[in-house]
């Protein structure tokens, strides 16, 4: 699938990236609800 | 004071069924350093560290209850969490106990543990800083529990110098906390062929210190629990009062479990290990993270969400079981993962016994020092303080 250890890596950075990113967004509805009945 | 002057050993069924446990474990471990560790133990040269090494893993990760509650009240100001500060601080020192006393187990010549400082310090290796920061902080656990022994014998001054280094021993211990939690993990990096993809990676030392600190969380709600469900009334806490700082620890304990698969969602994305997760291995790891992190941060986050210390409770005994879990797959489990079946390494029964040996001698000695110091109340002489 990857023909040299650069593929591999901006391959795997890429979906990273991008994972971190949903991870980063879904961490503000899960922060609120653990917040929503805090005094 | 009088009423915590020792009062002699109550034979209650929980030490009566515990001595046994604990003189049949005697027994094994005087065979151990009878025959050496070939009789007792299952481990070969191709396998030198095996179950007691998983379990000193395990008593270290789960004794963090000392170091994150201290910094949560000494450091960011939670003084609410004060009255578990003494359980979590105890707890974590006699974690460390079990730990320096497993490890003299498992060593071939452990009469020669002092060699790392007096006579071959190698401070390049990890297990120098592991044994240098084990050391000065079980020093540290010493002197945070000292005011509870002044109190007992009276001596007011000396307790009044100890309160006062409180915050300083706190910091300390955190320091010395993150370092040898995260190292703990970094010896695993010396094994890159040893240890099954899906468990080895670079950042095991920050998966080591961030399950610790879930670990830690968990523990000291637990605690909580299982000392007010033993000492009663004797405890300062009501129910009530409890069950209040554990919905708030729960929110805690949801936050360190999300940060936690977090980081390991990442990190088997930078590896690009997803079709590992499609293997027999992978359901076993999915098992252990989706299972028993996953799973309990969920519960976590409803639980805190709608008020119930219980189910925060049972999301912590999972989330300790998970911690537990973890730390056997990289020590025993996946270790030597490639060997051929008959060749691989399980625990024989000897070494069952003593790790069951140690739990209870961990238990035995925990209650007996709540029961005779000011652990889970305040000592009468000094309720102003």
């Amino acid at each position: 699938m990857f023909e040299m250890l650069q593929d591999f890596t901006a391959f795997t950075k890429s979906c990273s990236y991008l994972l971190a990113a949903v991870i980063l967004i879904a961490y503000i509805p899960f922060m609120l609800f653990l917040s929503r009945r805090d005094d | 004071m009088n009423a915590l002057r020792p009062g002699g050993i109550k034979i209650a069924p929980f030490y009566l069924v515990s001595g046994v446990i604990l003189i049949f474990g005697a027994v094994i471990v005087a065979l151990r350093y009878a025959y050496g560790l070939a009789y007792a133990t299952n481990l070969t040269q191709t396998t030198t560290w095996g179950l007691w090494t998983g379990f000193k893993l395990v008593f270290v990760a789960l004794a963090a209850s000392g170091f994150t509650l201290t910094t949560g009240v000494y450091i960011f100001g939670m003084h609410e969490y004060h009255p578990l500060v003494r359980p979590a601080v105890l707890s974590g020192f006699v974690g460390y106990s079990l730990f320096i006393l497993i490890l003299l187990f498992d060593l071939g010549r452990s009469w020669r543990i002092f060699y790392p400082f007096l006579v071959q310090a190698g401070v390049t290796s990890a297990l120098f800083e592991i044994a240098l920061c084990v050391l000065l902080y079980y020093t540290t656990q010493f002197l945070e529990l000292t005011p509870v022994g002044f109190e007992w014998l009276g001596w007011r001054r000396w307790r009044k110098v100890m309160v006062g280094a409180t915050v300083g021993l706190s910091i300390f211990g955190l320091l010395l906390s993150a370092l040898h939690q995260s190292t703990l993990g970094a010896l695993y990096l010396t094994v890159p062929g040893k240890l099954h993809p899906l468990w080895y990676s670079p950042y095991l030392p920050l998966h080591f210190f961030l399950s610790s600190v879930m670990g830690g969380i968990s523990m000291v709600m637990l605690l909580g629990w299982a000392s007010k469900k033993a000492f009663g009334n004797k405890m300062e806490l009501s129910w009530q009062e409890l069950d209040r700082l554990t919905v708030g620890l729960g929110k805690a304990g949801a936050i360190s479990t999300a940060v936690y698969l977090a980081v390991k969602a990442l990190d088997i994305s930078l590896g690009g290990k997803w079709h590992e997760v499609s293997s027999g291995w992978g359901a076993w790891y999915l098992l252990e993270t989706l299972g028993c992190v996953l799973f309990p941060c969920m519960v976590f986050a409803y639980s805190h969400h709608h008020r119930k210390p219980g189910l925060i409770r049972l999301a912590a005994a999972w989330t300790v079981f998970g911690v537990v879990l973890n730390r056997l797959n990289v020590a025993v489990v996946a270790f030597n993962w490639t060997f051929p079946t008959n060749e691989r390494y399980f625990p024989s029964w000897m070494e069952w016994v003593v790790v069951v040996f140690l739990i209870v001698l961990g238990l035995v000695i925990y209650r007996l020092v709540c029961e005779r110091f000011a652990i889970v109340n305040q000592h009468p002489d000094y309720l102003s303080h």
